[in-house]
């Protein structure tokens, strides 16, 4: 197959042969769109910035579960009181973090398992369209069973986990809080 | 022109070239597809600053699986269905946050409210605006996924918004029509 269906009408697929006023047409959209509702500038700033949290040493720990959207719907009323659950996973290594919102702040409470003493990093971006300089990371020690309590702004996070003992290291998937 | 076809050995060259920290690769990618990216999240009627918030998902979710992308020169079918999938998520996000229709009906019509109406515009370019919001959302991001330059493949589109290769060409026909009436009740041929 043609990877070019726009280019006339591609083999395979003559029986959708393209009208040329429909080509027309698209062209036209494809102007007005371009024209009327342009990418803005700060959204591609902040679109090349995010090659700086590139992966290098660490394993993606994978969002596994999330009780926003894996929850039954009659646990929906609890999770303003609980608080909405995390779950990451890379092999044998987890990462599970209850999110309790107060107001614009978020606490984590969560673990790193296997239970160790792990070095946790967590990395923030605030709303997207206050521009990319809107980044920190929050660096701490998990108590010997790899539990901590981290508080950040509402936002976008990565946590980082590193377990000294084993040298093994995961960050999770971003993830909107 | 927007038919002139990409060359997808540059385009998996960046991919693997970006996998390994090298910026300039990586803001070619942007420079190529922030524009699908955009199309994609604003067809789904976002608002401004959740457009903004899933486009920054996306390039995230993209950096993320560098290193792990099945089909580097499709990128850009995978960035769409990412972006797809983001805007999807934050639908709901805000659903639960403010769950009346009218308000997000209301936040649909801001997004296409944000155009710079200062700008000076041939009316015909305003009608066919219009026009293509008035489309339900399954033609609004077909439509603007379709007229992605650089296009995408017909395998990609389908990838993209999880629909059989096979009917994206008369979906495509379907909602040109659609929009051609909605144009006709405005007095406008397309």
């Amino acid at each position: 197959m043609s990877d070019d269906p726009q280019e006339g009408a591609p083999e395979g697929l003559s029986e959708h042969a393209v009208p040329q006023a429909d080509e027309a047409l698209l062209e036209d959209l494809r102007d007005v769109v371009h024209r009327l509702d342009p990418v803005p500038e700060e959204a591609l700033l902040a679109a090349r910035s995010t090659l700086a949290y590139l992966r290098l040493d660490a394993q993606l720990a994978q969002l596994t579960f999330d009780s926003l959207t894996d929850a039954p719907l009659v646990g929906v009323r609890s999770q303003t009181e609980v608080g909405r659950r995390l779950g990451f996973t890379a092999d044998d290594n987890e990462v599970e973090v209850q999110v309790v919102a107060e107001g614009s702040q978020r606490r984590l409470i969560g673990q790193c398992v296997p239970a160790d003493e792990v070095e946790l990093t967590v990395t923030h971006q605030g709303p997207a369209h206050a521009g990319p300089s809107d980044a920190s990371r929050t660096e701490t020690v998990t108590d010997d069973l790899g539990r901590f309590v981290v508080e950040v702004a509402q936002g976008v996070i990565s946590l980082r986990c590193r377990w000294p003992s084993t040298g093994r290291v995961v960050e999770t998937a971003w993830v909107r809080l | 022109m927007a038919t002139v076809g990409i060359d997808r050995a540059k385009v998996e060259a960046n991919v693997l070239a970006a996998a390994e920290g090298d910026q300039d690769a990586f803001d070619w990618l942007v420079e190529c597809y922030g524009r699908l990216v955009w199309s994609v999240i604003r067809s789904h009627g976002l608002s401004d600053a959740d457009a903004h918030d899933a486009f920054q998902t996306t390039w995230l979710r993209l950096v993320e699986h560098l290193d792990r992308i099945r089909e580097p020169r499709a990128v850009g079918g995978w960035l769409a269905s990412t972006s797809r999938h983001e805007s999807l998520r934050l639908l709901r996000h805000a659903d639960r946050a403010r769950p009346t229709p009218e308000e997000q009906f209301d936040q649909i019509e801001d997004a296409a409210e944000t155009v710079d109406h200062d700008l000076i515009v041939a009316e015909r370019d305003t009608q066919l605006w219009d026009a293509l919001n008035e489309l339900g959302e399954r033609c609004r991001t077909l439509l603007r996924v379709l007229m992605a330059d650089p296009p995408l493949s017909y395998e990609e589109v389908s990838q993209a918004l999880d629909i059989p290769i096979g009917s994206i060409g008369p979906t495509r026909g379907r909602c040109l029509g659609q929009l051609r009436e909605h144009l006709r009740t405005r007095g406008i041929t397309g």
